[in-house]
């Protein structure tokens, strides 16, 4: 059994920051709920930096939107899966997603399944 | 809540009570974000050069340095991981982050790992360094 991550960015228009980061507390919540070890998620502070790429012109992202960067802990590949589906088909997220108002556009995010390890421990 | 937020929350208040909050104060960790492609046949020398790199983070103030290996990157149709570092098929996509108590912390420690003899002697990177996303982040979250 080893650890899995859900890595993924993806932009929020900035006036909706403050809504975002309110249902984003929601949503860890219930993805903890259903099994997830942990949750992080942290906004776009210093994106261009010389000699590297950046995460703004990887989402194609305008100037007055921001860049989200997170990841979800999970015990192993078949726990991530299984929660996965009941986040799907949990009611609560549903509603969360139709009466909030944060701008996110499923589409337009980058994600991945990835295999992590603390090279220093 | 972790033990850490509990005790930065205790602080705030107590700055709060005793009216000496300073114009900036950083509640939050900062994370160093970054996303390259590594060649899958220089896995294990991807992981030495990242455990190398990780004591020099720790020791200049870094909290955490977590390294994660690709197991399922889709290509997606819009933006994509793999597409915005040119992933080719025999590679693989790496996403990884530093943590670091604060800003300031960060900043101060970036430039001490630069300055770190220690990481000029381990060589280049064995990944493309041209093809790597990089972006420093405030948390908004950390469950």
């Amino acid at each position: 059994m080893s650890h899995h991550v859900d890595g993924f960015a993806h932009p929020i228009p900035r006036d909706r920051l403050e809504n975002y980061k309110q249902l984003v507390h929601a949503v860890a919540n219930i993805w903890k709920e259903h099994g997830a070890l942990d949750y992080w998620e942290c906004v776009g502070d210093q994106l261009h930096m010389e000699g590297t790429l950046s995460f703004a012109d990887m989402l194609d992202a305008k100037e007055d939107e921001a860049i989200l960067f997170g990841w979800v802990l999970f015990d192993s590949n078949e726990t991530r899966e299984a929660v996965h589906k009941k986040v799907a088909s949990d009611l609560r997220m549903e509603k969360l997603m139709a009466e909030s108002d944060t701008g996110f556009d499923a589409a337009r995010m980058a994600w991945g399944v990835f295999k992590p390890f603390e090279p220093s421990s | 809540m972790g033990r850490v937020q509990a005790i930065r929350t205790i602080l705030l208040s107590e700055q709060l009570q005793n009216n000496n909050l300073p114009e900036e104060v950083s509640t939050m960790d900062y994370i160093d974000g970054f996303v390259a492609a590594v060649s899958n046949d220089k896995k294990e020398e991807y992981i030495e050069f990242a455990r190398a790199a990780a004591a020099v983070f720790m020791d200049h103030g870094a909290s955490k340095v977590v390294e994660c290996w690709g197991d399922d990157v889709p290509p997606g149709e819009v933006t994509s991981f793999p597409k915005a570092v040119q992933c080719q098929e025999d590679e693989t996509v790496v996403f990884s982050w530093v943590a670091w108590p604060s800003k300031e912390a960060r900043d101060a420690g970036n430039e001490k790992v630069m300055a770190d003899p220690r990481l000029q002697s381990v060589g280049d990177p064995p990944f493309d360094g041209k093809r790597i996303i990089f972006g420093g982040f405030q948390m908004v979250l950390e469950e």
